[in-house]
């Protein structure tokens, strides 16, 4: 097995981030948002790997990202044209199908970039071409090895899950009209596997329970904001533990005029 | 990934737990927008709106650390 069986956990967890962070309206961190794919994807890999996502542009590929490439690399890779026999990569995006170069130093597709590759250690490269739902080459993913390697059954089936979850994230950064419907599925997909209260067992709670709920959240939210406030008073944090506190309240005041009517 | 507890003013402050507490944050104001629905609709709250509050809070426990706030796993809310 090429990846362990967290790889699943991780691209659902960054899924669930992605989506909520384009939620909010911030469209600028793509590369961010990929860079988490890629740690992930190279931290559930039980072999030594290197991966990278490149862009489409017209007929160029740009820098996506590429958490453990040298910089050198891909700032010479950046903004690379596609074609016939452009590496992996630019093949990839070429012929909109996944290219398996198993050793850079004899395959004719690496002729232009051979000497860059191996002179980073480069010795194998997966790439596959990742599509929109219109089945236009949005982006690519590759898989680097540093010894001559083709992928097995396992791997091939990974890389065709890590490219759908791309797909998506690259999708939303481009446009939200479909992230509603998405980041449902997404939270949906992300929700702990441990369920508390069968969904058939469709009992009435009662308010008191409700408000009790919120008390409790109210009280931790309460206890991080009086603790960043003493240690980091500028923290990044403050502004959605208010943002939370706030929604927890609400919920807790519903509960209790909730609680009065009865 | 990271994983663990971040404890504030303590050691690193990777990414994912803002992200992670804005994603709270976001999903709890839906979910309280959804519950006041119910109760005015139906005059009660759902097991599933129930459990996706208590999914929150557990969320925000993985997060931030804040064992006993919530109850134990496994436990039903009834």
């Amino acid at each position: 097995m090429a990846f362990a069986a967290e790889l699943d956990g991780f691209l659902k967890q960054c899924e669930s981030l992605a989506a909520c962070e384009f939620a909010t309206g911030d469209d600028n961190h793509l590369g961010t948002v990929l860079e988490r794919y890629l740690r992930a994807v190279e931290a559930a890999a039980d072999t030594e790997m290197l991966t990278s996502i490149l862009l489409l542009d017209g007929h160029c590929l740009r820098h996506g990202a590429a958490p453990r490439l040298p910089d050198e690399y891909c700032s010479a890779v950046d903004g690379a044209e596609i074609g016939s026999n452009a590496g992996s990569c630019g093949t990839a995006a070429h012929l909109g199908r996944a290219i398996y170069v198993s050793d850079i130093a004899t395959d004719p597709l690496w002729a232009d970039w051979r000497d860059l590759a191996l002179g980073h250690g480069l010795r194998a490269c997966w790439s596959t071409p990742i599509f929109d739902d219109k089945q236009t080459v949005l982006a690519t993913f590759a898989i680097y090895h540093l010894t001559p390697r083709s992928p097995t059954s396992e791997e091939v089936r990974a890389i065709e899950k890590i490219t759908e979850h791309v797909a998506r994230a690259i999708a939303w950064s481009k446009g939200k009209q479909v992230l509603a419907a998405d980041l449902t599925r997404a939270t949906t997909r992300s929700a702990p596997s441990l369920r508390l209260v069968a969904s058939a067992d469709a009992e009435q709670l009662s308010a008191h329970e409700i408000k009790h709920e919120f008390d409790a959240l109210v009280d931790a939210i309460d206890a991080v904001l009086g603790k960043l406030a003493r240690t980091e008073p500028n923290s990044f944090y403050i502004r959605p533990l208010q943002q939370a506190k706030a929604a927890a309240e609400k919920g807790k005041s519903l509960a209790q005029r909730h609680l009065s009517a009865d | 990934m990271a994983s663990g507890v971040f404890n504030p003013g303590r050691g690193p402050r990777p990414a994912h737990v803002e992200a992670e507490m804005s994603a709270i944050a976001l999903e709890l104001e839906a979910l309280v927008d959804h519950m006041d629905n119910e109760w005015r609709e139906a005059g009660k709250i759902s097991t599933e709106s129930a459990q996706r509050l208590k999914d929150l809070h557990l969320r925000f426990d993985a997060l931030f650390g804040n064992p006993g706030q919530s109850k134990p796993s496994g436990e039903r809310i009834r």
